[in-house]
């Protein structure tokens, strides 16, 4: 089967984005139409087409180097998740980022110290959760390049 | 405990979001006892004014944005992975990242009962000028608007984190017109909130700055405009509710398509509908400000008038899954059902005030209050409780008791409308929400009777669940892999699965892998 009929799914995907797009332009057309007014209302459809665009025009950029195992309809052979890549299963960085994140708003309203503080250490943690996702070993997906050869025989190298 | 402080595996955060909602509910729904209790009959003095609004402002709070929605998206979290055959979420630390987010920021807005002043006591809506007024509205306000910034942050990147892994990481021949439609209606509320919660943010910090730093976004003595914050809420207010029911058609199909022993009815209308339902949802926000006179009503009545056109394909497409099926009343299917009947009655009040001159009459009244209780309460929460009793077989091994499950059911079902069916005739004779007491005139009294007395019912119904997961951990019988004969994906591994959800993959080669492999056609 050829590439075009792979990637299919996911051009189903961008299909309704673009539809949920135009139907936003339809709306803010309609509304303008209508109300007689030029608001925060049509600033804000504009704002949601825009967004929807984008997010479409994305997809396709996505889509046209996507070679993805789940859009191949009829699979040769069952191969066990694990060959996506090993996933992490702890990091102490999620809650501690949570933790700044309120110590850095609050901060910002009733002490500076506080938010200065909170700030940095916010920043360290994210700069850690980072650097912790960049060396774990197989952490990154390597879903699309992998598929590319998975109708190859090589396997488990 | 260090273990779940720092968990990454999307398992064990699904069980982190829905074991702290449904803490949060815990905590909402003994609000929701007191605001029953000041209300039980008229010129009440047990609650004063301050303490009222403050009890239905952390009552409406906490339901909207630390039970209902952020529900749906722990059950996403335990489910899209094993439904599509991915390991786990694209982003494992992103997503226990969005969690502590969620946690910190919830437990924030009840912090707000310690502060000095109290907590927010400026409704779930947090309206300007109240809500930038400094008397009144000190520390507790603050803390909410904080604590909801952090949920709102955290569920943008939850969005994200759900949208890429429902497109990327699909097992292979897990096509997108394959997955079940739960994970479908996940993907449309992930765009919904891609949409709708910036706006949100926005706002909150648009309020804050008027608050501290001497902003005048809403002061309209500075040129600001009050109505702008309204425009900023609903645009997100509006979309919060199709956040917190599409889910839930998810799993009411799920469950309806299971228990009727039948595929699911109209695949492809339910994900178009889903995706309708969410376009339109973001067309019709100032229908919550017809009384304003500042927005054009025609419009955003004719586009509310729509959204009913695809709600209805789905009970339609619900009602033919059940056609002529080998129906098994389970406690889940009872819970499914229950949230038809009920969020009828939501869906047809909502028409009702989506006309105008109708809305004139029933805005800030207990109509309202019915409409949308009808929709959350009688729709999304009974959902809720249909897939707890769906899926605890496979989240913990276990199952919930069904005898229990059945008293639960009834319980809540009977406690529900004896609640809030009488509050759309307290609206009718005129009854103001938000007012902490009400004069003895007409019918108020009798109804608030009943619909207090119907609050404590419910109130038996979630103790009598909760005694039931009590009951059936210390019992702890084992299930099968696939209790119910369910047909997705997640049904073929462990209960509960293992770490990275598979040992090995069935080949898929349809929509019903689990029936595939029951009936021989697939390995
Ligand atoms: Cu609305």
């Amino acid at each position: 089967m050829g590439c075009g009929q792979r990637s299919r799914a996911l051009k189903t995907f961008v299909a309704l984005l673009l539809i949920s797009g135009a139907f936003g332009v339809a709306i803010a057309v309609a509304y303008w139409l209508i109300a007689h007014e030029e608001t925060t209302g049509t600033a804000l459809l504009g704002i949601m087409s825009a967004a929807l665009f984008f997010a479409a025009s994305y997809a396709i950029i996505a889509e046209r180097n996507a070679n993805l195992a789940g859009d191949v309809p009829e699979p040769q052979t069952a191969e066990a998740p694990e060959d996506l890549g090993i996933f992490t299963t702890h990091s102490p960085w999620p809650i501690l980022v949570a933790l700044c994140a309120l110590g850095a708003l609050s901060g910002v309203l009733w002490s500076p110290f506080l938010a200065v503080v909170s700030l940095c250490a916010l920043l360290l943690c994210l700069w850690r959760l980072g650097r912790e996702s960049a060396i774990t070993p197989g952490s990154e997906f390597r879903g699309v390049s992998r598929r590319r050869d998975s109708t190859s025989t090589e396997r488990g190298s | 405990m260090i273990g779940w402080l720092t968990s990454t595996n999307h398992k064990n955060i699904g069980i982190l979001y829905i074991v702290t909602t449904m803490t949060f509910f815990v905590a909402a729904g003994a609000l929701a006892l007191l605001i029953r209790s000041q209300l039980a009959f008229p010129g009440n003095t047990f609650l004063g004014p301050h303490a009222f609004n403050q009890a239905f402002t952390l009552h409406g709070t906490a339901m909207i944005f630390l039970v209902i929605a952020p529900f749906g998206i722990g059950l996403a979290n335990y489910l899209v992975p094993l439904q599509i055959g991915a390991p786990d979420m694209a982003f494992p630390r992103l997503n226990a990242t969005s969690f502590w987010l969620f946690a910190v920021g919830g437990l924030t807005v009840f912090g707000g009962l310690l502060a000095y002043g109290g907590a927010a006591a400026t409704g779930w809506t947090a309206y300007v000028p109240l809500s930038e007024i400094a008397e009144g509205t000190g520390a507790g306000q603050d803390l909410w608007i904080v604590g909801l910034t952090l949920v709102a942050v955290s569920t943008v990147l939850t969005a994200i984190n759900l949208l890429v892994t429902a497109v990327l990481y699909r097992a292979p021949g897990m096509t997108m017109w394959r997955m079940p439609i739960f994970t479908w209606e996940v993907v449309a509320t992930a765009v919904l909130i891609l949409m709708a919660f910036p706006p949100l943010t926005a706002a909150f910090a648009m309020l804050l700055i008027d608050r501290h730093t001497g902003g005048h976004f809403f002061d309209p003595t500075y040129g600001g405009n009050p109505v702008l914050y309204q425009h900023l809420f609903w645009f997100f207010g509006h979309p919060e509710v199709y956040v917190m029911i599409l889910p839930f058609f998810g799993v009411v199909t799920e469950v309806v398509a299971t228990f009727s022993h039948k595929p699911v009815f109209g695949y492809v209308g339910m994900v178009i509908s889903a995706f309708a339902i969410a376009g339109l949802s973001i067309g019709v926000w100032a229908h919550h400000m017809f009384t304003t006179g500042a927005v054009s009503n025609p419009f955003f009545s004719a586009v509310s008038f729509l959204i009913a056109v695809p709600t209805g394909v789905k009970f339609v497409n619900w009602i033919g899954t059940m056609w002529k099926g080998a129906i098994e009343l389970s406690t889940a299917m009872l819970f499914a059902i229950g949230f038809m009947l009920n969020f009828l009655i939501g869906g047809i009040t909502g028409v009702m005030v989506a006309s105008p001159p109708l809305d004139y009459g029933a805005h800030d009244t207990y109509f309202i209050v019915q409409h949308f209780h009808y929709t959350i309460g009688g729709g999304s929460l009974f959902a809720l409780f249909a897939a707890l009793f769906f899926w605890f077989p496979k989240m913990f091994g276990i199952r919930l008791g069904e005898g229990m499950g059945k008293w639960s059911f009834a319980l809540l079902f009977v406690g529900f409308n004896a609640t809030f069916l009488p509050m759309g005739f307290m609206g009718l004779e005129g009854m103001a929400r938000r007012v902490y007491t009400y004069p003895d005139v007409g019918h108020l009294a009798l109804l608030n009777g009943i619909s207090t007395a119907g609050s404590v019912v419910m109130a038996v119904g979630v103790a009598l669940f909760f005694v039931n997961v009590l009951v059936s951990a210390l019992l702890a019988k084992p299930v099968p892999d696939n209790p119910w004969n369910g047909y997705s994906l997640e049904w073929l591994t462990s209960s509960p699965p293992p770490e990275f959800n598979f040992h090995t993959l069935p080949r898929i080669q349809g929509k019903r892998p689990a029936w595939d492999v029951a009936s021989g056609a697939a390995p």
